[in-house]
């Protein structure tokens, strides 16, 4: 689960990939680390994903269903775990199922410069 | 280069705008084959003027909203004034999003070919006329966020000559530019809608065509608009919105025949589903 928008198969090798990506060099953030959204952006709906605007790089970030359900719950300064519990209610299977495919996505996220850690 | 006195003023207009370009006899017949399908009646109210005239380091061009040094070639010359046309007619119609892009549009409906330059864009969006296609630009397009229509910039399409060869990736910006006149009757003269995007690519040795989901086209779009970065949320609002309405797929070619032929199938499936 991370975020669309770039192609990255074998057959897409001929494809001009999106440029729109920032790269970043965090570390995994661990479990229990609180994060925040990166605030100064700006989000349109593209129907049921969404698009990502960061304005002071301008740079977009597309997310998928999955993507955009971690970033939903991002809002409020969560951490991987609360995140993947949430989801797990959400779904009705248990948080720990969900939790590598959160890890993933919440690193996406942060490598596209989206999350950030909370400070205490 | 001769500094003769028989400069003439060309009025090119789209968009409901006009550009003054006045040029030097020697210069005008490329000018001319240039904006063949853009001539009009001169208006006073023109948006800007364009000079070309000959120098001591060869063609210049005066009046350029974005200057930028030219290697005083008459070719050279001419790309810039392309390129400045339409930089006059950016700033002159804020209202529309100007896409990096050709399109063509049959049965009321057009078909965005959006893509960096070298993609195939102009090859591609030539080819297309064959089917059927009226032309509505092959560089940048205009469209209008409010209704979804493309609006003519027919300016005529400037193709790569392509020697027998192989070539890799710098060679190919470097290729001359040869300009290919498009006959009046096969210019679109009227804002179309837009009814289908395709992101082509150049890849040798296939030819295929895959959707492109709307979040990824939404990117795709937003890469090539023009002023990203200078109307910021508006743009982007405006490619989302389009990228959720309008089907996208992405092309991969090096066969053009064979592309526009794919191109022309969907874009009459994608109408025939609409209407």
């Amino acid at each position: 689960m991370e975020p669309g928008g770039t192609p990255a198969s074998a057959e897409e090798a001929g494809a001009e990939a999106p440029a729109y990506v920032p790269v970043s060099s965090e570390p995994p953030a661990p479990d229990a680390e609180r994060l925040r959204r990166e605030t100064a952006v700006l989000e349109c709906d593209v129907r049921d994903e969404l698009l990502v605007y960061l304005p002071h790089a301008d740079a977009a970030v597309a997310l998928n269903v999955s993507a955009r359900a971690v970033w939903s719950l991002c809002g409020h300064e969560s951490s991987i775990a609360e995140i993947a519990a949430a989801l797990g209610t959400r779904y009705g299977v248990p948080a720990e199922w969900l939790l590598p495919d959160v890890r993933d996505a919440v690193a996406s996220l942060r490598a596209h410069g989206l999350l950030v850690a909370a400070v205490p | 280069m001769r500094h003769d006195g028989s400069a003439a003023t060309l009025a090119v207009g789209a968009i409901g705008r006009q550009v003054a370009v006045r040029t030097i006899g020697e210069a005008r017949p490329s000018i001319v084959e240039l904006f063949s399908n853009m001539l009009e009646r001169p208006r006073v109210d023109a948006v800007a003027r364009l000079s070309v005239r000959g120098g001591h380091h060869g063609y210049e061009v005066d009046g350029a909203l974005v200057p930028e040094p030219l290697d005083g070639s008459l070719d050279d010359a001419v790309r810039h004034v392309r390129h400045q046309v339409t930089l006059h007619l950016m700033a002159a119609r804020p209202d529309l999003v100007w896409l990096h892009a050709a399109a063509a549009a049959r049965a009321g409906r057009a078909v965005l070919l959006a893509g960096h330059s070298g993609s195939g864009k102009s090859t591609l969006v030539t080819r297309l006329l064959d089917y059927g296609f009226t032309y509505l630009g092959d560089d940048a397009i205009p469209f209008d966020p409010r209704t979804g229509h493309a609006h003519p910039l027919p300016m005529n399409p400037r193709r790569r000559i392509y020697p027998d060869r192989d070539l890799n990736d710098g060679e190919l910006a470097l290729l001359p530019r040869r300009v290919t006149p498009v006959a009046r009757e096969h210019v679109c003269a009227s804002p179309v809608p837009i009814s289908l995007v395709v992101f082509p690519a150049y890849a040798e040795g296939h030819v295929a065509m895959r959707p492109c989901p709307p979040s990824e086209s939404a990117l795709e779009l937003l890469q090539h608009c023009v002023e990203l970065g200078r109307r910021g949320d508006g743009v982007v609002r405006a490619a989302c919105a389009s990228a959720a309405t309008w089907p996208a797929a992405r092309l991969w070619f090096d066969h053009t025949d064979s592309a526009a032929a794919m191109v022309s199938r969907l874009h009459a499936s994608v109408a025939s589903v609409a209407s």
